[in-house]
């Protein structure tokens, strides 16, 4: 063979292992029609939020640059200690790392990432609120977090004068001229205007989702081959997608998946049957006096229509998985440290600790060591940079 | 002879179709879903197609074929293999055209659901059902 020849046969060689390879990456996107319609719900990303007619702040840009300072602001507490970010932390994802989040008290419940929030249906874990703003609230009230009072924060917008000001520019009114608790609901919607703008960045998932559905095999094929393999468990015997669906991998909704129900040995966690029960007796919500929207259309709300039922019981709304690497510890307790942890909890899943009229879809899964890991790999892919305020500094 | 036989089945297929077909063209948007039942025959719309994961919506019921008196007195919906229904309580009210409306209906998981509908009169009563598949 001349040495030319050699070169062309080389040549040969490199590309056809080359096309080869890619060939083979490719044959992992082998998911079902009812598996590639699950993943083809998971976007497009990002979502364009809409505003909130119950708040009239909403999109502001003066109440979203004051509702930003005033999340990391102290004199929102009763002991002018802790803020916000005390328990939603920026660079944690906008949590605290912690089991159960720590103010004034230790509470319940794990802190949820807060981002993507314009999109929700309902806040907290109990799903207590439907109004950002109404949820942004209950933790000022709360005696185990922030623990001011309506008064306190009224003397502090009317008494500090930078607050006075700026209250005054985003809400045109003087807070010496209104009530507590009108100046308690305008820094709860101010707050709220300020997390909307919270939002997750595009993750590598959302470049392999739209190359398979638009069939771009380059980007099908730079998606890791242990994240296929882990998609396509969660949208096929996994069944995860049926209730992580969606662009923000979650329903929205609530349910019991057998993690344990008491708080404390004394004390019961009832999840979303209390969460129900308080969005019923609250004045903060989107049928309420303090709501912004057309009371009309706010009565055709899905929240109007929430129903108690048995199943309510020690249920939780289904989290977002979007930035999901960058917000452990997991489960509204926190009780789960890692990733490995969450996927280990359905795979082994402890049927005796499901709720008898809930979901009964759920099923230990049986994993292998492989396909756990798989997994995981894919939860990764729904992380990238950190959270961001999409209205900038 | 197994020719024969073919055309006849298809003759009494189609005399079957044909003599239903007269009651039910009165319902109206035939891309909707028919919910049929001993005592009566129902049209529901929007049509399962238009229905979206998590997106509230309002069924309009329409009753095509009924026993005498029959009333549309529920209806909700549910997920026979997962064991549970809708986490919300819709509403049912008749309009002044002899329609029902159901508000408040959110579908909140893909999948197999039925639209459950009771109906009533003085002395019958009949729980109706139509499956559902809410696609992704």
């Amino acid at each position: 063979m001349t040495g030319r020849a050699a070169s062309i046969a080389l040549l040969i060689c490199v590309a056809s292992s080359s096309f080869f390879a890619r060939t083979a990456a490719h044959a992992n996107d082998r998911f079902t029609s009812d598996e590639r319609a699950m993943i083809s719900a998971n976007g497009p990303w990002p979502l364009n939020p809409t505003p909130d007619p119950s708040n009239r702040f909403s999109g502001d840009q003066t109440a979203i640059a004051f509702g930003k300072d005033l999340f990391s602001d102290p004199r929102l507490s009763r002991d002018e200690n802790l803020s916000c970010t005390s328990c939603h932390v920026p660079e944690l994802g906008f949590t605290d790392g912690l089991e159960r989040s720590t103010g004034i008290g230790e509470v319940d419940r794990n802190a949820p990432a807060i981002a993507n929030l314009a999109n929700f249906r309902w806040f907290g874990w109990d799903g207590r609120s439907d109004t950002l703003w109404g949820q942004s609230i209950h933790p000022i009230l709360n005696d185990l977090e922030m623990a001011a009072t309506a008064a306190d924060i009224a003397a502090q917008m009317a008494g500090q004068e930078d607050l006075a000001a700026r209250y005054e520019q985003a809400t045109q009114t003087n807070p010496a001229d209104e009530t507590p608790e009108a100046i308690l609901v305008n820094t709860g919607k101010i707050l709220a205007a300020y997390q909307e703008t919270l939002r997750t960045p595009r993750t590598r998932f959302d470049d392999y989702r739209d190359a398979l559905v638009t069939g771009a095999t380059a980007g099908q094929v730079a998606y890791p081959d242990a994240a296929k393999r882990g998609l396509k468990i969660f949208t096929g015997k996994g069944k995860c997608s049926i209730c992580h669906f969606g662009p923000l991998f979650t329903n929205g909704e609530f349910h019991s998946i057998g993690i344990k129900h008491f708080a404390a040995a004394d004390r019961v966690d009832t999840g979303r049957y209390g969460g129900l029960k308080a969005f019923r007796e609250s004045k903060l919500n989107r049928l309420g006096p303090h709501s912004d929207e057309d009371q009309a259309l706010a009565a055709k709300a899905p929240s109007a229509y929430a129903a108690f039922l048995h199943s309510n019981w020690g249920a939780y709304r289904v989290p977002s998985l979007r930035n999901v690497g960058a917000t452990a510890p997991y489960m509204h307790d926190g009780s789960l440290a890692t990733l490995e942890d969450v996927v280990d909890h359905y795979s082994d899943m402890n049927m005796d600790r499901l709720h008898s009229d809930g979901e009964t879809l759920l099923r230990p899964l049986d994993l292998s060591a492989q396909e756990r890991a798989d997994i995981v790999a894919f939860l990764h892919t729904l992380t990238a940079a950190p959270v961001a305020s999409a209205a900038g500094d | 002879m197994t020719a024969n036989i073919a055309r006849a089945i298809c003759f009494v297929a189609m005399a079957a179709l044909l003599s239903v077909a007269p009651a039910l063209a009165d319902c109206g948007d035939e891309t909707g879903l028919l919910i049929k039942g001993d005592t009566a025959v129902l049209h529901a719309t929007p049509p399962p197609s238009a229905l979206e994961v998590g997106e509230p919506f309002a069924l309009t019921l329409e009753i095509c074929e009924a026993a005498a008196g029959m009333e549309v007195i529920r209806l909700n919906a549910r997920m026979p293999a997962h064991g549970h229904g809708m986490n919300y309580e819709p509403e049912l009210s008749r309009l002044d055209d002899g329609r029902y409306l159901a508000e408040g209906m959110l579908l909140h998981m893909p999948g197999e659901w039925e639209f459950v509908v009771d109906v009533r009169s003085s002395d019958q009563s009949e729980r109706l059902t139509a499956a559902v598949d809410l696609k992704p």
